[in-house]
């Protein structure tokens, strides 16, 4: 997944100006709100953290609280869900219905012949 | 029960000592009693109640809330400073030698009676105590709740925790290093070596999800001796205590001997540290240490 990082590392979910691209699998399937609470040190980069640690890519870690991305996330994973749920009801449905039609047209077959 | 008594100078002896009980609680009845004479006072907004006048003699200090009540029995000859709790608890502390320790619940202060780096902290008042040491410029803390009277607690503070060390695994804080998927790394009298596989990820991970709350950053210290496309170590980090979910990432790419320092200071809580290499047999690296620092 492609995310976009600014000039103090911090991950953004979509382009703007003065962003940088970096290509990284660490946040598939992530939604905005957990990847926007990322830093992405790349490889070839040096972080300089307030407190004068100097942080060498590649590094990606939370500057945000944890617990608030992974509730985040949480709730994207189970909205998720719901709509696949949703979709496999219709698909079922779509079947259920196809299955009725082959049946009424077989015992009609059966009904003609005898 | 606990009572703290303290003399103090005043008038001395007989008629016209001043007793004074001092809790931590505002509101509530203290009653001081010879067997003759009973006087009871509430305590004010600081905790306390001053009787005077009080006559030289054993006297009996009462303090009750309606549902608690303790006593202590006392012998005036001068002014009396009583200290009187419904709990008592200890918290255990061990801290950096040569460290000023510190407990707080916000309102109390308590301050370690050394710096020797054992510390039985005794409070009296429930609630969530912040108990930190500093030895100047570093400087680390962390929570215990007390509920009850008798709670014991021991909590552990360190500037610098170690999760492997040159050949130790650190057993007591990570209950060892298991292998994580299908290959291992080897683990040597001073290092852990590790060699990649093209089929199969070769990882380590510690048994126990390790308190990193307080702790700035993790430090890793190890060597690569050969890269595929120019990284080794890969995927490396911490993963959620109870899950594989990776929470913090971490690579290393070049040859040679490296200090990786990776940020943890928006983490809170426990955690497995993560230690991989990519899948290639020409992944080879060696890890020294591993630790958490402030």
């Amino acid at each position: 997944m492609i995310v976009y990082i600014d000039g103090d590392y911090q991950c953004h979910a979509s382009q703007e100006d003065g962003l940088t691209a970096v290509e990284s699998d660490f946040f598939d399937g992530k939604c905005r709100a957990f990847i926007e609470g990322y830093r992405l040190v790349p490889e070839d980069a040096v972080w300089v953290r307030p407190d004068g640690t100097e942080i060498a890519g590649e590094m990606i870690a939370p500057w945000r609280p944890y617990a608030e991305l992974a509730a985040a996330q949480r709730e994207y994973d189970l909205s998720q869900i719901g709509g696949i749920r949703r979709e496999n009801d219709e698909l079922l449905a779509d079947l259920a219905a196809m299955i009725d039609v082959v049946y009424q047209t077989d015992m009609e077959r059966i009904e003609s012949d005898v | 029960m606990e009572v703290m008594i303290t003399r103090r100078g005043g008038a001395g002896g007989e008629a016209g000592a001043a007793l004074t009980a001092v809790t931590p609680y505002a509101g509530i009845t203290v009653t001081v009693s010879n067997g003759e004479k009973s006087h009871t006072k509430t305590t004010g907004a600081d905790g306390t109640a001053v009787f005077s006048g009080i006559p030289g003699g054993t006297w009996t200090v009462t303090i009750t809330d309606g549902s608690n009540t303790r006593s202590e029995t006392v012998e005036v000859t001068m002014d009396y400073l009583v200290s009187l709790s419904f709990i008592v608890a200890t918290i255990n502390v061990t801290y950096p030698k040569g460290s000023t320790c510190t407990a707080t619940n916000g309102v109390t202060t308590l301050t370690a009676p050394d710096t020797g780096g054992t510390w039985a902290c005794e409070v009296k008042t429930p609630g969530t105590w912040t108990v930190s040491c500093t030895d100047g410029t570093k400087s680390f803390g962390r929570q215990v709740t007390i509920t009850e009277d008798g709670q014991e607690e021991a909590i552990s503070l360190y500037y610098k925790l170690y999760a492997y060390n040159r050949g130790d695994s650190c057993t007591a804080v990570t209950g060892g290093w298991t292998q994580y998927g299908a290959c291992s790394g080897s683990f040597g009298s001073s290092s852990i070596s590790f060699t990649g596989n093209e089929s199969a990820s070769t990882a380590n991970v510690t048994r126990n999800a390790i308190d990193i709350t307080g702790f700035t950053s993790m430090v890793i210290i190890g060597s690569v001796s050969s890269t595929a496309n120019g990284v080794c170590f890969q995927g490396c980090g911490l993963l959620e205590a109870d899950s594989n979910n990776r929470v913090v990432s971490w690579d290393q790419a070049g040859h040679g001997g490296f200090t990786k320092t990776v940020d943890i200071s928006g983490l809170s809580g426990a955690y497995r540290p993560l230690l991989q290499v990519g899948l290639a047999h020409t992944c080879k690296g060696t890890i020294y240490e591993v630790y958490f620092e402030v």
